[in-house]
């Protein structure tokens, strides 16, 4: 389990298939739910305005 | 406005088939298309793709170069990615990615890494369904007809044609190096395209 919130949708990563990777371009840690990821959601990075996926 | 520059001339791009999509679309990968063809097939843009190269190579860059896997069933992308590794000193995993390899530490072939790059989100399922289950990120080079589920870094491009993956991980392999600090120019780095083409 990770500690934190969803960068997208603000939810707790409790559940398996949540990850967590460095910005790559500033290297603030992006944490992504399962959710999130299965539909694809737009991130966007709070320090550096990078947008992913 | 300044005009940024390509890693490698657009008409490079172009020769090696990189903008090349399919006659699919899907919701995902609308946003990288940049026109359709009179014979249906999507064409991708080739900023968007070197914009996301970038990205990418700093992204591994990030990681410890042993905590890195890269998997490709598809056989055009066995040898790219043999070499990516060999250049980069990641973990590659060409051929069938055998079920436990990410997951069963009791497996011979077992490798604790820290992300995993892919070759097609629908050829290399097996490596994503195991990368999710770890809760590890995951880079994949989409063609028009990917769905990006689950992929936090989409790369996209041709990932079916033969000279198209060559430059991609070529592409990736020079960057990631840059990125490091091992090479100071892309002069200095010692494997050319055809070094990374698998044989036909």
């Amino acid at each position: 389990m990770l500690e934190g919130r969803c960068i997208s949708c603000g939810k707790g990563l409790v559940e398996e298939g949540c990850t967590q990777f460095p910005c790559p371009e500033c290297g603030y840690i992006i944490k992504r739910c399962k959710t999130c990821r299965s539909q694809s959601a737009k991130y966007k990075c709070p320090e550096c305005g990078f947008e992913g996926p | 406005m300044e005009e940024k520059k390509l890693l490698v001339p657009e008409e490079m791009y172009i020769s090696c088939g990189a903008e090349i999509g399919t006659q699919q679309k899907t919701a995902h990968m609308k946003q990288f298309i940049a026109r359709v063809r009179n014979d249906g097939l999507y064409l991708i843009n080739i900023e968007e793709t070197d914009k996301r190269i970038r990205y990418a190579a700093k992204l591994l860059a990030r990681y410890e170069p042993d905590k890195v896997m890269v998997a490709a069933v598809r056989h055009y992308a066995r040898k790219p990615i043999m070499k990516l590794s060999e250049a980069c000193g990641f973990i590659a995993q060409p051929g069938r990615f055998l079920p436990g390899t990410l997951t069963n530490p009791l497996s011979e072939n077992y490798h604790e890494v820290d992300i995993l790059v892919v070759n097609d989100p629908i050829g290399d399922k097996q490596a994503m369904a195991e990368a999710i289950k770890i809760g590890i990120p995951i880079v994949a080079l989409c063609d028009t007809n990917n769905e990006t589920r689950f992929v936090d870094l989409i790369i996209p491009v041709n990932n079916k044609g033969r000279k198209a993956l060559a430059l991609t991980y070529w592409l990736l392999a020079r960057e990631v190096l840059k990125a490091r600090g091992e090479i100071k120019s892309d002069e200095e780095f010692k494997y050319t395209t055809e070094d990374f083409e698998a044989e036909l």
